[in-house]
């Protein structure tokens, strides 16, 4: 063998070593598959980004508590950018013999309901909810658990109650982000929500061009908007700062992302200014309330275990017993709202329990009051009840 | 065991992605316990199909030597024509002929833009890329999706279609790849390009037939895109280039061109990705280790398919 060979068979031989390296430490768990109580039920969750703040707790929750404490193992998709990426990643599902999805991701929900039905696997939306018109064509189908999630009403009512919170506080100068208004449907209703929060306030609304937002006048309010998304030309952080460095400027309310756009803008440009925004009780938030001085003051946010009853729903329906979430034989569509946060105090409380993987807000113990396995009793009424007592004050009298 | 290993080691680097291919096969069926129904086929078909009918007509282009890394966003842009050509129209024969003729067009203009301008299309496709990624924007038309209704996009979803549009595509591309002088040309581009110049090839002419081929392929692609998942955003296609790029490197396709390029590359290379990954799934791995072992397998690949031409005095 020549020296030349010797070095690429060795080359060879350590990358292979390497794969195996890799496939042998790095996560194989094929046999994770045999738990204490059985072999255990296969779960898939679709993420719609693996890295983001929200999806991370999500699976903290899922991993640290949900799995600890149930028969029951969670594979998660790659971050879904994509229907494409969405339809890969349920097939794969699929492939791995998954008995049942969650989903938090939105790409073409109808698409995914009929391929869980052709699979027979069972779909749930796990923070969201479908239009009436999508609800129609899918509530009888028998392999579509349901959804738990921010109602349109819901998104309308956060938009409302951030505006009038500051009006209220004396606020006259605001900036709106309206994020993919007139688009997005949460969006565009979260931004209806603080139009009418403005216009009872006496501002008058002149609406936009094609459905896009208007201008607001009148009432003794000075009112600027923002829409749109940053991409890769940098124009959107540009208009940001120029909007964030206008004088007077008190309040920004965002119907999209707020720390996680205006954060760092914010801080360089207006540091007195009020960031009201929408998001979950997360890591990022945490900073951003605990800044000196903050950079967030109001967050309608999701808590991380409010993905606990869409797991029941899930787990009931794998287990034989979906009827005990059935509405009148049909797919539930559940509201459920956010924990609202106004100041540090009240930030650090429900972060403190939106995060616990201890005693999180959802326990076992809780859980368990709506699953079939555990409580033969339980019938929808009884989880719509548990799904629907969602506030601060709700969890913590379960805790009680 | 020198002189055997240096008379087969040319035979062993070109077997080796079918080898491979085989190997990953086999693995597969052991990984799913045999327990492999029609619809696990089904999916394998469903995820290696736009890969492949891409990779397909981009051997035209990685084989004098090209590169084109516009490739996901021409499908997006195509993808998007298409969708919009549907929902004017209300028919598929129109929104298909519309994804293929901007696919080409794209295609063309990269090439024609290179010949103009005299420079590697590797860099107009980079200021392509750009410029396509705008008007992705701009088709979009401030909304998230673009999309057109999945009953329609259902009547042309199965597998008889697909299938139907990949071999075709690939017959006709085999055909001109090996047995018309398209493809020797194209081999001898790269392997030589100056005893190619000096026997009269014209660069200029073999890149735009290269990126018409090509164009075609991703205009099918953009057609196959919208009839697997009916509603297109912003990052539609957009891993596509790197796919294709695995997929060519997985079926033994040399990046550099020339002689030793197989149109077999493409239907190989997208096959074996696609079964690497559903492996890899079955074995319970997490999508960041399943990506880690690819990186890893992919140099190896490269490796092995490198070993019988490394010594030679012309390094293609």
């Amino acid at each position: 063998m020549t020296k030349h060979m010797l070095k690429r068979s060795m080359f060879l031989l350590l990358s292979l070593l390497l794969v195996a390296g890799v496939l042998a430490g790095c996560g194989g768990n094929s046999e994770a598959g045999e738990g204490s109580g059985g072999k255990k039920i296969k779960l898939g969750v679709l993420i719609y980004d693996a890295t983001d703040s929200e999806v991370v707790a999500f699976k903290n929750y899922y991993e640290k508590y949900i799995a600890k404490n149930y028969n029951v193992e969670f594979t998660y998709s790659d971050t879904i950018n994509t229907a494409e990426q969405e339809k890969a990643a349920i097939e794969n599902f699929i492939s791995q013999r998954i008995k049942g999805i969650i989903s938090f991701s939105n790409q073409d929900r109808l698409a995914s309901i009929a391929m869980c039905e052709e699979a027979q696997v069972y779909y749930a939306v796990g923070a969201g909810t479908l239009s009436d018109e999508q609800y129609e064509q899918v509530k009888d189908n028998k392999y579509y658990v349901g959804s738990i999630g921010p109602s349109l009403d819901n998104e309308e009512q956060v938009g409302y109650d951030m505006a009038k919170y500051y009006i209220g506080q004396g606020a006259k100068n605001f900036l709106l982000y309206t994020g993919g208004y007139p688009f997005v449907s949460m969006h565009k209703k979260r931004t209806d929500g603080m139009i009418k929060a403005f216009q009872e306030a006496g501002v008058t609304y002149a609406e936009g061009s094609n459905g896009n937002i208007g201008t607001f006048s009148g009432g003794g309010f000075t009112i600027d908007t923002m829409t749109g998304f940053p991409d890769d030309s940098g124009a959107f952080y540009g208009t940001a700062g120029q909007k964030l460095g206008a004088s007077n400027l008190e309040v920004v309310i965002t119907a999209a992302l707020g720390v996680e756009l205006f954060g760092t803008s914010i801080s360089q440009t207006n540091p007195n200014l009020k960031l009201a925004t929408v998001s979950s009780f997360t890591d990022a938030y945490k900073s951003a309330f605990n800044a000196e001085p903050p950079q967030a003051d109001y967050l309608a946010g999701k808590f991380a275990s409010s993905i606990g009853p869409i797991f029941a729903a899930v787990y009931n329906a794998v287990n034989g017993d979906i009827d005990s979430v059935r509405d009148n034989g049909q797919a539930f569509r559940l509201a459920q709202g956010y924990w609202t946060a106004i100041g540090k105090e009240q930030f650090n409380e429900r972060f403190e329990l939106s995060n616990n993987v201890e005693t999180p807000a959802y326990s076992k113990k809780d859980l368990d009051t709506v699953i079939k396995a555990t409580n033969g009793d339980t019938d929808f009424e009884s989880f719509k009840q548990f799904v629907e007592a969602y506030t601060y004050e709700d969890i913590q009298k379960l805790h009680q | 065991m020198n002189l055997l290993w240096t008379k087969h080691k040319s035979t062993v680097a070109a077997s080796a992605p079918v080898i491979g291919l085989i190997l990953l096969a086999v693995l597969y069926i052991v990984v799913m316990q045999g327990d492999i129904t029609p619809y696990n086929l089904n999916i394998i078909v469903n995820q290696l199909m736009i890969t492949a009918v891409i990779s397909t007509g981009a051997i035209f282009i990685f084989s004098i030597g090209a590169f084109d890394i516009s490739l996901g966003a021409a499908t997006a842009v195509s993808a998007m024509a298409g969708v919009l050509a549907f929902n004017a129209s209300e028919s598929l024969l129109v929104m298909f002929l519309v994804c293929l003729l901007v696919g080409v067009l794209i295609s063309l203009f990269n090439s024609i833009l290179a010949a103009l301008l005299n420079l590697p299309v590797f860099v107009t496709t980079i200021a392509m890329l750009s410029v396509l990624n705008s008007v992705i924007e701009m088709l979009l038309g401030g909304q998230s999706k673009l999309s057109i209704s999945s009953e329609a996009a259902a009547s042309a979803d199965t597998l008889l279609v697909k299938l139907s549009i990949l071999i075709l595509f690939f017959v006709i591309c085999l055909f001109i790849f090996r047995y018309t002088p398209i493809g020797r040309q194209n081999k001898f581009l790269s392997a030589n390009p100056v005893s190619a110049k000096q026997t009269g090839l014209s660069r200029s002419k073999l890149t735009i037939i290269a990126f018409a081929i090509a164009g075609i392929g991703i205009g099918l692609a953009a057609f196959l895109t919208i009839v697997r998942a009916p509603v297109l955003s912003k990052t539609t296609a957009s891993s596509v280039g790197m796919d294709v790029l695995i997929a060519l490197v997985f079926g033994g396709m040399p990046l550099s061109g020339g002689a030793r390029s197989k149109i077999s590359a493409a239907l190989v290379g997208a096959t074996s990705v696609v079964l690497l990954n559903q492996v890899l799934l079955a074995l319970g791995f997490s999508s960041g280790v399943n990506q880690i072992a690819k990186g890893v397998l992919f140099l190896v690949v490269v490796f092995v398919a490198s070993i019988g031409f490394r010594d030679k005095l012309l390094p293609r």
